[in-house]
């Protein structure tokens, strides 16, 4: 039982830090869709959780039958060399805030084995993303973080941590700002500055032994 | 007026941090911890020559060439300075030879981020993430190097150094918010002047190329670019400077680097991607002439360059893509 | 001297005996035995055996002397017990006695006499003359193990055979154990070890005068503990470090003798700061109290509970190290609470009056924490290890614990709350040890009254609140009182079966509407538990309100009594998920379900909540398969199958593909289940019902997909007129395919598929099939029926293979025949195998991999025979389309020659093609590394191209190609990788601004793989 339990107030439980509903999208990958046939899907997973259930397999089947029916006599060039841009059918999931925190959420603490989620360093409200949708012009993240105590001398190397995570993991187009939220650290300037500094977070990333705490942190990530 | 793209050149795996060109040559300094040389004579932009990449343990900082020679200096985040250069009798045409390694300077205690050559070749400035500015005096071969002075006035990192284009007048610009001026003060070199008024680190910073008037522009983290003027020498042999104007706020982020051409224009560079060229239409008073949105594509720029090949100017930036863009200004 | 066995044959066996010892020991053996049985059969006597040997026993050389008496021990050891007689007996002890002085022969000597002393001669009056010498002169230091294992066995065949006569002879008694105490010090082999422990324990249990050599007895013993012992390989006597612990454990614990030394030693023990020496210490500690019993806890207890209260309050996040690290194997926390238990049964067996003397004693000590709050779970566990130990201590502890408890229980604020229910989960847990006796209905003793009872009302607000009224954003707090409510339902006795029903109640309320996973995980145990104990009641109360709720209306979310909306999805969900192998629950949700269906069916504009309906009454069957016993299976028949079937035909189920599908699916099950008697009967019923009533056969109709459904669940050896049906069947397609929607067409080629799998000959489908036809209607009909055939590998399938095959290389046709290869190989549900049933229809196990390994070396040459890269796609799709359905394991071992068609196949401009080569290029990555190693530096490339944006790249092209590209990190040698990990970096940069989140996700989390490969960990 005592997995339920977390009679530590300041440390979030792992499975209530904010998260993605299921991400039914995922399942729903043959051309065979209509829209009826993707809220069916969409209904079958809530009632039974999962693709692999048997009466899933059999909708999955009907439907991927009736298409091959379809499209039976149709000879497809498979061999022409052309390739065009992705067709628009696929509709985009857009970069947001939660996907951003679920990047960052699991990086671990430099000294306590815990989620930076779960010590709330990093919280979703604390993170904006404006997206421009055109994918040729820049777009910004601001992540605010709140270090767990205000002289927390670790603040620096988990800013890092979270910034050298953000760049091995957004796209190029993206300028990242990572601040100390107002008022909780003693030094919240220096620190921002440093965090903010490409030149000086480059210089970090060439220094091994660095590198080696911060992929350490960032070995929990999932 | 605008800005037209000549030529972009894939030079680097990793940032472009600076380039410098002399003598029809450009070189490129890299994250990836190559030194480039690219032939910019007749407009040809063939890549000649790649320097010996195992002489940095980490990233190349920044380059400058020595005038009127091709020896050229390298700083690097490995705290040392690396010293390139060639025979000189033997010139470009009876064959290319090879650049060699002529002398590594260490003193510095961590990243070397700046490194400049005065107009005259006599001196070698250098700065670094240890605060200080090293002044050294190179022998004629460029192979003997004596550190003249150690100026430890900044309070934080130095970023970069330059040098006037005729006098032995030195700028650092710092992440302590300010610019200095050092000049030679009978044998030792001291502090002329302390730039204050950026709200963010100062990236870089250039002198104007006019025996007329004594200016210098800065660029910040603060977005600002800024034009400085000298006014005269207090009684102390302070040298009093002022703030002469703040120009038309363009960038949206980081400006990293400036350069001032020979008639006069200011290009600036910066986080945004953009390019912004400024003119002078009244003393002290600038506007925007061009602006080149996402310039590397949606990469930042790290440096720009003025420079003349023939009777052509050209404007040469370089981006986090690796990328070396070769631009053409109408005016 | 009896001829048949002369001097020279003895002297020929003893001599070869003797040559044998150590070269032959089976030889040496077999000889004894002959000439063991010689002797017992009188043929030889004893005497002349020994004079026969006389010369060598004499020998100078030692190896002669061992190797004879090692002769005449054997055949001693091979002597029936009684054949010796007194004087034989006293001759050849003497004889052995005498040889004390050999040392060389030391190990024969006590060999012979391990056997002597079993003979039936030897008796009581001669042990000590055994005894003396080992006592004396026998140095157990100057000998190998081998040898003193030896001196052991005598001892333990003397104390077997003269236990009862050591007991009352003192000084043999004495005698012995001091005999036993010089020879057992200082040894150290296990297999020594293990023997001497056991004599020790029977010394300290059997004999007399133990308290005068008690000190001596348990140093021979302590001085080994806690022991360990790694075997060594291929150890001859496979003697483990349990078996040595276990027989010291027990030695230790042997005699009430050992008393205070054994407790005084132990507590030492306890501040081990090893968690294996402190468990060994811990489980003979309880050994140890439960053997010596009452007296002995009332003297001791105080130091050991000080010592048990210092590990179990020091114990850092108590129980969690288990929970946590699942292979802790010393759980010293509960260790230390069963000895708490167990001093508690001693000392009320002896005495209620030392049992109220320790309790109280413990309760002062812990009830300030209660007031303070400090160490409080321990605390609880603590009393609670106390109450469990029966009826009189339960009660006695909950009087003095639940006042504690129950006295301010007003305004607790949330922790407050979470701590007392935690608190009162522990004697939850010791009620149910206590009283579990009572449970089992067999003899349904009440349950005696108890303590906890009185504050059940209490116990009952204090949880429904904490489940009721808290806010849903306390889960931790709802998580806890639903799992303790649970607890309470597995009380034997404690609830009344309104208390279950409210409880019940609660729980359906809440699974309803609580969105949290934990929340909803407990209620659903809840649930399941509750059912065990009273089905009933889930089924009235949860069962018939959920049932309720879908019957009001159709798809619009349904309102529950507190006016909150509950979807009508998370209703079905819970009902799958709380019905899993419940019977009962299993048949009323089904018969609920197709009534509501029933009902549902007439209107159009419900197609949508029956899709819902159906295909939850699909999983219901589905998921619970060992309940559709057969007697279920015609109960659910009686009750539901006519009305459905009815109800099939009504506008929301027969319009509508799925529902019509899943309906007839339905059907199957119904009948796949039912008694295999009535199958004839049933199958011609619906013969008739389909053939000539509704003439499916005739005209096409979509209700002819529940017609093959049907005839894929009867017994495959009824009788049918399969030629027949499949002559109909295949004209209708050939004459009407035009008028066929999709649906149908798929329905009848299903029938065809099955026709040809149960109930047709190879000729009758051959008769009905004609191979010159390359029409695209009869490609079809070819490829479903040669699908039924494969399936039960029948060679005229392959006839028909190879057509498909050729067909490949024809520009026209080839794309499409191309396209049914993935017939062959799919799997349809209609024709699936279900456990324990095998007579329903003809699957091979390995049709697969017959059809796989006969078509795709075919394939392949056919591939390589064309230059036409338009008919070498055809292959490749062929191909792909088998791999799709294909188990890896199947195909891994053609891999080698597939590889180079893969390669092109990942590039062609088709999706699904692409998909199913890189998947299985991804199986073989996983299972075969090194078939792929050799391929990274062309794969690496295309697998890049593969992660962007192209029209044919769709979205499980580009998540398998990064996915591969991850597994390279696990299962490609470093060597081979490091020089692409730049590469690959900036390479896949571009995926991560892919379109669709979970590429995005993947690409980083590859890129991450590939940031740290080669990457020094850092400590």
């Amino acid at each position: 039982m005592s997995e339920f339990i977390n009679e530590n107030p300041d440390i979030l439980d792992e499975n209530l830090l904010p998260s993605r509903k299921e991400e039914e999208g995922d399942a729903f990958q043959d051309e065979a869709l209509n829209t009826v046939n993707l809220l069916r899907r969409k209904r079958l997973l809530k009632i039974h959780q999962t693709t692999a259930c048997k009466v899933y397999r059999n909708v999955e089947l009907i439907d991927r039958l009736k298409a091959q029916e379809m499209a039976l006599d149709q000879v497809p060039d498979l061999t022409a060399s052309e390739t065009e841009e992705s067709d628009e059918g696929e509709p985009e999931d857009p970069i947001d805030a939660q996907e951003i925190y679920d990047m960052i959420a699991h990086i671990s603490d430099p000294e306590h084995p815990l989620t930076l989620g779960q010590l709330a360093v990093v919280n979703l409200p604390d993170i904006e993303v404006s997206e421009s949708n055109d994918k040729s012009k820049i777009s910004e993240v601001l992540v605010k973080i709140t270090p767990t105590i205000t002289h927390c001398s670790l603040a620096t190397l988990i800013g890092l941590g979270i910034r050298v995570r953000l760049e091995r993991s957004l796209p190029s187009r993206y300028r990242i700002t990572i601040l100390l939220k107002e008022g909780s650290h003693q030094s919240e300037n220096q620190v921002n500055k440093q965090l903010n500094d490409k030149e000086r977070v480059a210089a970090a990333c060439e220094n091994d032994q660095l590198l080696g705490v911060v992929s350490k942190m960032l070995s929990t990530c999932k | 007026m605008s800005i037209k793209l000549l030529k972009s050149l894939k030079l680097h795996k990793d940032k472009l941090w600076s380039v410098d060109c002399s003598k029809g040559l450009m070189a490129t300094a890299s994250s990836d911890r190559k030194i480039k040389l690219v032939n910019l004579k007749n407009l040809d932009f063939q890549l000649v020559e790649e320097l010996d990449d195992s002489t940095h343990k980490k990233s190349v900082r920044s380059v400058s060439f020595r005038p009127h020679s091709s020896i050229l200096a390298a700083g690097s985040f490995d705290s040392t300075i690396s010293i390139w250069g060639k025979d000189e009798e033997a010139s470009i045409e009876d064959g290319y030879q090879e650049t060699e390694l002529l002398a590594i300077i260490e003193g510095h205690e961590n990243e070397v981020k700046g490194v400049a050559w005065s107009h005259s070749g006599y001196f070698l400035a250098s700065c670094s993430r240890d605060k200080s500015v090293w002044i050294w005096e190179a022998d004629e071969m460029g192979e003997e190097y004596e550190c003249l002075s150690v100026l430890q006035e900044h309070s934080q990192d130095v970023k970069h150094v330059v040098w006037h284009p005729a006098m032995h007048l030195l700028a650092s610009s710092s992440y302590d918010d300010t610019v200095r001026l050092w000049k030679e003060d009978a044998d030792d070199w001291e502090c002329a002047a302390v730039l204050n008024g950026h709200e963010g680190t100062v990236w870089c910073s250039d002198f104007e190329k006019s025996e007329s008037s004594l200016r210098l522009v800065s660029c910040s983290d603060d977005t600002t670019v800024r034009v400085w003027k000298y006014e005269e020498e207090d009684e102390n042999g302070e040298d009093i400077w002022t703030l002469e104007s703040v120009l038309p706020s363009v960038h949206s982020r980081a400006v990293y680097a400036v350069s001032w051409s020979p008639d006069g224009y200011i290009a600036s560079v910066g986080s945004d991607g953009q390019i912004v060229i400024y003119t002078e239409d009244e003393s002290g008073k600038w506007k925007v002439i061009a602006k080149q949105h996402e310039a590397h594509s949606v990469f930042e720029i790290n440096t720009v360059q003025w420079t003349r090949v023939g009777d052509t100017n050209l404007l040469i930036t370089g981006g986090d893509d690796g990328c070396a863009n070769i631009w053409f200004f109408i005016p | 001297m009896s001829h048949s066995y002369s001097s020279q044959n003895l002297r020929a066996d003893v001599v070869s005996i003797i040559a044998n010892v150590e070269s032959d020991e089976a030889k040496a053996l077999e000889l004894s035995k002959k000439v063991a049985l010689k002797v017992s059969e009188g043929q030889l006597k004893l005497v002349e055996l020994v004079i026969c040997l006389r010369e060598y026993i004499t020998s100078p050389e030692q190896i002669e002397r061992q190797h004879a008496l090692h002769c005449l021990s054997t055949i001693l050891g091979e002597l029936p017990k009684h054949t010796l007689l007194k004087n034989d007996v006293s001759v050849i002890l003497d004889f052995y006695l005498g040889k004390f002085d050999d040392i060389y022969c030391m190990k024969e000597t006590l060999y012979g006499l391990s056997h002597i002393v079993n003979m039936k001669c030897f008796y009581s009056n001669q042990v000590s003359s055994v005894l003396k010498p080992l006592k004396d002169d026998y140095q157990s230091t100057q000998y190998l193990a081998a040898t003193r294992y030896y001196a052991f066995l005598v001892l333990q065949h003397l104390l077997e055979k003269f236990r009862e006569s050591m007991s009352t002879n003192l000084p043999l008694n004495n005698l012995f154990i001091e005999t036993f105490l010089s020879i057992a010090g200082g040894e150290k082999d296990p297999r020594n070890l293990l023997i001497s422990f056991h004599l020790n324990s029977a010394i300290s249990s059997a004999l007399e005068n133990i308290s005068q050599y008690k000190e001596d007895l348990f140093d021979t013993l302590f001085c080994y503990f806690p022991i360990t012992f790694k075997p060594p390989k291929n150890d001859p006597y496979r003697i483990t470090n349990i078996d040595l612990k276990v027989a010291l454990r027990s030695a230790i614990s042997a005699s009430p003798y050992f008393e205070e030394d054994a407790f005084g030693n132990l507590i030492d023990k306890m501040t081990a700061s090893s968690p294996s020496v402190k468990n060994d210490t811990l489980l003979t500690m309880k050994a140890c109290i439960e053997r010596f019993g009452g007296e002995a806890c009332i003297k001791n207890w105080v130091p050991i509970w000080n010592a048990l209260k210092f590990e179990i309050m020091n114990n850092v996040d108590a129980d969690e190290s288990v929970t946590e690290s699942n292979e802790p194997e010393f759980n010293n926390y509960e260790e230390s609470l069963r000895i708490i238990t167990s001093i508690s049964a001693q000392l009320l067996n002896l005495k209620e009056g030392a049992f109220d003397k320790f309790q109280s004693h413990i309760f002062d000590e812990l009830e300030p924490n209660f007031k303070y709050e400090k160490d409080l779970k321990q605390s609880s566990a603590i009393l609670a290890a106390v109450a469990r130990t029966n009826v009189t201590s339960f009660n006695k502890v909950m009087d003095d614990v639940l006042k504690l408890f129950f006295d301010n229980v007003s305004d607790l604020d949330v922790n407050k709350l979470k701590l007392l229910i935690l608190n009162l989960s522990f004697f939850f847990d010791a009620y149910i040890e206590v009283f579990s006796p009572y449970s089992n209905k067999a003899q349904n003793k009440a349950v005696p009254d108890n303590k906890l009872a009185q504050y059940k009302d209490q116990i009952l607000m204090i949880l429904s609140k904490s489940l009721k009224g808290s806010s849903k954003s306390e889960v931790s707090l709802r998580t806890l009182s639903v799992v303790q409510l649970t607890k309470l339902v597995k009380m034997p006795g404690f609830l009344s079966g309104e208390e279950v029903s409210l409880i019940v109640q609660y729980l359906t309320e809440t699974i309803l509407t609580d969105d949290n996973k934990n929340v909803y995980f407990a209620c659903l145990e809840g649930l399941k538990v509750t059912s065990d104990v009273s089905e009933n009641s889930v089924v009235e109360i949860s069962l018939n309100q959920m049932l309720k709720h879908l019957e009001k209306e159709g798809t619009h979310t349904v309102v529950l009594g507190e006016e909150e909306a509950v979807p009508v999805e998370r209703i079905l969900k819970v009902i799958l998920d709380f019905t899993t192998s419940r019977h009962k629950l299993v048949v009323e949700s089904i018969i609920g379900i197709s009534n509501i269906i029933c009902h549902f069916s007439k209107y159009v504009e419900e197609k949508e909540y029956c899709f819902m309906l159906v295909s939850c009454l699909y999983s219901l069957f589905d998921n619970n398969q060992e309940v559709l016993t057969n007697d279920v299976a015609s109960h659910l028949k009686k009750s539901i199958e006519t009305e459905l079937l009815a109800s099939s035909k009504n506008v929301a189920i027969y319009s509508d593909d799925h529902n019509l599908h899943l309906i007839s699916a339905v059907f199957y099950f119904l009948n796949v289940n039912a008694p295999q008697a009535n199958h004839q009967i049933e199958l011609d019923r619906f013969l008739v019902l389909f053939t000539e009533d509704t003439k499916v056969l005739k005209s096409p109709a979509r209700s002819v997909i529940i017609f093959a459904k049907l005839l894929s669940a009867f017994d495959k050896a009824c009788k049918i007129p399969g030629g027949l049906l499949l002559n109909e069947s295949i004209r209708l397609l050939k004459v009407q395919h035009e008028k066929c929607s999709e649906f149908e067409k798929l329905a009848y080629l299903e029938l065809l598929a099955v026709l040809s799998n149960k109930w047709c000959t190879e000729d009758n489908v051959n008769a009905n099939l004609d191979i010159s036809n390359t029409a695209l209607i009869d490609l079809e009909i070819e490829a479903w029926c040669t699908k039924g055939l494969a399936m039960k590998n029948s060679k005229l399938a392959e006839t028909y293979t190879d057509k498909f095959v050729k067909l490949l290389g024809d520009a026209d046709i080839g794309p499409a025949s191309a396209k049914l290869f993935g017939v062959f190989v799919m799997d349809i549900p209609t024709l699936d195998r279900i456990k324990g049933i095998s007579w329903n229809n003809n699957v091979r196990l390995l049709y697969k991999q017959k059809l796989f390994s006969d078509v795709a070396p075919k394939l392949v040459s056919g591939y390589s025979a064309t230059s036409d890269m338009s008919l070498k796609a055809n292959y490749l799709l062929a191909l792909s389309l088998l791999l799709k359905n294909t188990p890896n394991k199947i195909t891994i071992n053609y891999i080698p020659n597939l590889l180079s068609l893969l390669l092109q196949a990942v590039q062609l401009n088709n999706s699904d093609v692409r998909v199913s080569a890189l998947t299985t290029i991804r199986g073989t990555v996983n299972q075969a590394s090194q078939l792929i190693t050799e391929h990274i530096h062309s794969l690496i490339p295309l697998l890049m191209r593969l992660t962007n944006p192209d029209k044919h790249n769709a979205y499980l092209v580009r998540l398998t190609a990064l996915e591969i590209l991850r597994d390279f990190t696990d299962h490609v040698p470093l060597n081979y990788l490091l020089p692409y990990k730049d590469d690959i970096i900036k390479g896949l940069a571009v995926a991560l601004d892919d379109k669709k989140r979970r590429v995005r996700k993947t690409c980083i989390d590859t890129r991450q793989a590939y940031f740290e490969l080669g990457q020094v960990p850092f400590e």
